[in-house]
């Protein structure tokens, strides 16, 4: 955007500075401070805000009003970091959710080395005052985030006032869990069925770990904790504190946070069933992970700052120690973060578990950090070990038990009777890394013709490989679910480009329930994970059984023990699924009644709904 | 010691529960009504005409008149389970009061005085209230019908949970013959463990009290259920002028200049959202409401009729979690497994049998009764034939209500009666 206020015109800015609640209205309130939100300057930003990602329609339906949408380009509006945060202008309230928002993507596609889009270049929608209600969810159907108000009731220890209003909307805790649910939604769209009990305790323990993580962000906030809790450097007890502000706002991050800080037990993890406990362990461990390198980053510090002696001096902290420390914090929250969403595109497409998060991440950090010279992995490993988090049946946590698989014989995108063309898919890749390049330009038609060429390729590769990816070569429709290329930086400071194809396949005849469309879907599916020059590095399958099982022994040698090998795993994956529908069946009160499954009315709302039934 | 017999009458008001069990040797005659009511959804019918609660209560109260020696109708015990209409409605029938009753029975839950019940109690009914209101706000006059089957299931189960005070009235207050000088009434289980082995006056009988629980864990997980709590607030909202601002006018589109003031784009995905459902969230409404509806059921009293070591298994509509407390104690498993006869709890409902114990409740010959009468709504879940068929498989007459024949054939030694018009279904066991 080029002004024409000034001759010569000048440049549009990179960044857009906004106004946010640290971290909602109350605590603000009490420490005086506001987070400063460093974002994307976008160009042709419309009133709403309404940009090329995101959408905030302020429409209350359950006072069927509309509020003035507000404009951040307006002078006054950017001459002063954006409105000043306030309970009473519903537009400060749309320019908080738009700028949380802006940056949760931003930091994720820092971490997964490419642009992000939402899915056929549609925008997520941001409802601030969406209905009265104590709740705020992300509903996949109407693509939307939809945020609740409600009246204090005097529970309600974060209230000033009794009947004050409140505004879910304002928390920036919840923006973030809210929008990383969309944005894991956007990456792994079937893990909005609930195959097992991990689904959905990992769609809430990694919304829960960046919205976590989001505290560690703004430098500012975390130097005053830091200087606040001086002797305790070697306990971290600052960065604990940090972190039990989170959710202390929205009245249901009680449950994820409770295990963050406590003492670690391996039983804990094998012994809880139920998701929400299940998240909790896995957001612990993170942290601790976070805090065990924490410490070892800032032990030379201490040593500088003690003289050697381990003892800080009586009085306040050098604000310069303090400045030095916070910025290990600030850094090594991105780099743990950073770790654990980097293990994203390793992820299944299906039916994930806490055990393939752990292999994800471990696979994803080792392509890139082979020697893992700052030892993230292994404080990571470590801290999951004790909260006894690990794949079932590894016998050991050295690196090479946790990877992925690699194929079982030499397997090539560009190569054999069905290829794909990858030299489109990477050049537009590269294209839409230009921050320049708008997404009309990135994604034109001729772009979009030619993703759809390489989709039909990767089928048809897909199909002539079927057993190899753990897919029946007899039974339901193969199709490529997502495909993109991601360049992550590695240890090396290189750019690591891997191309990552997400293949399924819906095994209709598996399922159970006379309506094909209410009933719950079950899929086989398979991770691809190549190098660009085709090569595939991983496989990532999750197999159902065989139709014709007795036909694997027409297969070549080479594969015949793969083959029997994968329907063993989908019958034993089968038979765990029917287990946990059971489960769920007989834990719904609505069961007796409805004859759709359970499992089916699992759902966003359903989980934020107060709890405690 | 003569021999003792058990009888035990199953009525098919329809949907609802209403037993006549009458315990006898040559010295003595004991005789205990467990519950009286129908689901309002759920009446028999008959010859195509939904059969009367009122029909059902005649019928017990002719055959209490017929087997008194002074024609005056006497029950020892009433046990009502659980304060649910398909357990209770037919008590609010003014035909009671000519009944001379000597003791009632009720869940500790109903106590004015006990202080665990108090809170409970008051939550489950507020928010079946609430409930009620909300659905009919959004009915706005309808019927409620019109909003849908969920909305139509919710407002069911608030009807059901609902305070049903003409009921619970005649059986705490004393609406039997003689008023409340005339009859005492229990509320059960005791603190004092001892007080839950209640002897009755034929030789060697006993009933033990086993529910619902007193747990401190399990009342606070009910009182009330977190996830019906909100209705109340949402109640609450709705009793406010829906129009009061929540920001300042100047701040608010005036509904004639939105398409002037608010951008095309955003009004069309406004409406692509179809935000305008959002004002209720049916699907929370439906889920605190079948929450509230289980809350109620696991209040019911669970007891064991032990007649010299007979059993005898009654667990009003107890579901999961109210079955767990009794199954985790070794003492009062060995109780409910098995035993000669078990009242199948909730109409045969897929989680009010634990699954991995229906075989062994009853033991090979001995009888399940089922008070069901298919309602079309529910006719896939309820009863739920996986249970059932457990319960078959484990050797025992599984006789519902509707169709008692059926469930009795193919045995001589089942002592075995039903009435021509389907009215009621009876099986005596003989207790040497």
């Amino acid at each position: 955007m080029l002004s024409n206020h000034n001759v010569p015109a000048v440049q549009a800015p990179d960044r857009r500075l906004l106004r946010a609640f640290a971290f909602d209205p109350m605590s603000s309130r009490l420490s005086g401070q506001f987070l400063t939100v460093d974002i994307p300057f976008e160009t042709g930003l419309r009133p709403g805000p309404d940009g090329e990602l995101v959408q905030v329609v302020d429409y209350d339906a359950t006072r069927r009003r509309w509020y003035h949408p507000v404009d951040l380009d307006d002078p006054p509006v950017l001459a002063q970091e954006g409105l000043r945060p306030s309970e009473s202008d519903p537009r400060s309230h749309q320019q908080i959710v738009y700028a949380i928002t802006m940056s949760v993507i931003e930091r994720f596609e820092r971490f997964t080395g490419r642009r992000f889009r939402w899915r056929g270049d549609d925008r997520l929608r941001l409802v601030p005052h969406a209905f009265y209600g104590r709740n705020a969810y992300f509903d996949p159907d109407r693509r939307a985030v939809l945020f609740g108000y409600y009246r204090a009731d005097d529970s309600d220890s974060q209230a000033n006032l009794p009947h004050q209003l409140m505004f879910t909307c304002l928390s920036v805790d919840i923006i973030a869990h809210e929008v990383t649910h969309a944005i894991v939604h956007r990456m792994r769209p079937l893990f909005t069925i609930a195959t097992n009990s991990d689904v959905f305790a990992f769609h809430e323990a990694f919304a829960d770990l960046v919205a976590l993580f989001h505290h560690f962000l703004f430098t500012d906030i975390v130097e005053d904790f830091v200087a606040g809790s001086r002797s305790e450097l070697a306990d971290a007890t600052a960065l604990l504190s940090l972190a039990d502000e989170f959710g202390r706002s929205t009245g249901r991050g009680g449950p994820l946070r409770s295990a963050v800080g406590s003492t670690p037990d391996p039983a804990d993890f094998h012994a809880a069933r139920e998701p929400h406990r299940r998240g909790a362990i896995f957001v612990a461990a993170v942290f601790d992970a976070y805090l065990a390198t924490y410490r070892s980053r800032i032990a030379d510090l201490r040593r500088l700052a003690t003289g050697g002696s381990g003892v800080l001096a009586d009085g306040e902290l050098s604000p310069d120690l303090v400045r030095r420390i916070a910025g290990e914090a600030v850094k090594n929250a991105d780099r743990i973060l950073g770790m654990v969403v980097r293990g994203f595109d390793y992820l299944p497409a299906v039916d994930v578990t806490f055990g393939d998060v752990v292999r994800a991440v471990i696979t994803a950090d080792r392509d890139l950090f082979p020697d893992d010279r700052g030892h993230l992995r292994g404080h990571l490993v470590e801290a999951l070990r004790r909260r006894g988090i690990f794949p079932p049946g590894v016998v050991s946590l050295a690196d090479q038990a946790l990877l992925w698989r690699r194929p079982t014989i030499p397997l090539n995108l560009t190569t054999g009777d069905a290829t794909v063309d990858l030299g489109q898919l990477i050049l537009d890749s590269t294209i839409k890394l230009d921050p320049a390049a708008s997404s009309v330009t990135a994604a034109g038609n001729a772009a979009k013709e030619r993703s759809k060429a390489v989709y039909a390729q990767t089928v048809n590769w897909a199909k002539a490989h079927a057993v190899e990816l753990g897919l029946d070569p007899h039974a339901g429709r193969i199709r490529v679910l997502g495909m993109h290329v991601g360049f992550q930086s590695g240890g090396d400071g290189q750019p690591h480009p891997r191309i990552f194809i997400q293949i399924v396949q819906r095994r209709e005849d598996l399922e159970s329930g006379a309506d094909r469309d209410t009933r719950t879907r079950l899929h086989a599916a398979c991770t691809v994970i190549a190098n660009v020059d085709g090569r595939v590095a991983w496989l990532v399958p999750k197999p159902l059984p065989f139709t014709r099982p007795a036909e694997l022994a027409k297969l070549p040698e080479s594969l015949r023990a793969h083959g029997r090998h994968q329907h063993a795993a989908g019958v034993a994956r089968l038979e765990e699924i029917h287990e946990w529908f059971d489960e769920v069946e007989d834990g719904d009160p609505l069961a007796i009644w409805l004859d759709e499954p359970a499992v089916g009315r699992l759902t966003f709302a359903s989980l934020h709904a107060p709890e405690g039934d | 010691m003569s021999e003792a017999t058990v009888t035990i009458r199953m009525y098919n008001p329809g949907f609802g529960d209403c037993f006549l069990v009458t315990v006898a040797d040559a010295d003595a005659t004991w005789r205990m009504l467990v519950d009286c009511g129908v689901h309002s959804h759920g009446r028999a019918r008959v010859d195509d005409v939904p059969r009367k609660i009122g029909d059902v209560v005649d019928a017990v109260i002719a055959q209490l008149a017929g087997e008194s020696d002074d024609g005056m109708p006497r029950l020892d015990v009433v046990a009502a389970t659980h304060r649910h209409s398909d357990h209770v409605s037919g008590f609010a029938d003014d035909a009671w009061a000519a009944v001379d009753v000597g003791e009632v029975w009720v869940p500790f839950v109903e106590d004015e005085h006990d202080a665990d019940a108090i809170g409970l109690r008051q939550g489950l009914t507020v928010a079946a209230t609430a409930l009620q209101g909300l659905v009919e706000q959004a009915a706005g006059g309808r019927p409620v019908e019109s909003l849908g089957r969920s909305m139509a299931l919710a407002l069911d189960f608030a009807v059901n949970s609902g305070p049903n005070l003409a009921a619970a009235r005649r059986l705490v207050d004393g609406g039997f013959k003689g008023g409340a000088e005339h009859h005492d009434v229990r509320f059960l289980p005791k603190r004092d463990a001892a007080a839950n082995r209640v002897e009755l006056p034929v030789e060697g009988a006993v009933v033990h009290v086993l529910g619902p629980s007193r747990d401190a864990e399990y009342l606070k997980r009910m009182d009330p259920p977190a996830a019906v709590h909100w209705l109340e607030e949402a109640a609450a909202e709705l009793g406010r002028d829906e129009e009061e601002d929540i920001f300042d006018r100047m701040y608010e589109v005036p509904r004639d200049e939105v398409s002037a003031r608010v951008p095309i784009q955003l009004v069309r995905a406004r409406n692509a959202m179809r935000l305008g459902q959002l004002a209720l969230d049916e699907e929370a409404l439906l889920r605190a409401a079948s929450v509230l509806e289980r809350s109620v059921n696991n209040t019911s009293l669970f007891f064991v009729l032990d007649v010299r070591g007979t059993r005898f298994v009654f667990v009003g509509d107890s579901q999961q979690g109210a079955w767990e407390h009794v199954l985790d104690d070794p003492a009062s498993r060995a109780l409910v497994t098995g035993a000669a006869f078990y009242k199948v709890g909730h109409h045969g409902s897929h989680n009010a049998t634990p699954k991995p114990i229906a075989r062994e409740l009853v033991h090979a010959g001995g009888v399940a009764m089922v008070p069901v009468g298919t309602v079309k709504a529910w006719q896939d879940s309820i009863p739920k034939s996986e249970i059932l068929e457990a319960l078959h498989e484990s050797g025992a007459h599984v006789i519902r209500a509707d169709d008692p024949e059926a469930g009795a054939e193919g045995d001589d030694d089942l002592d075995f009666h039903a009435a021509p018009d389907g009215l009621w279904s009876e099986v005596r066991f003989r207790v040497p």
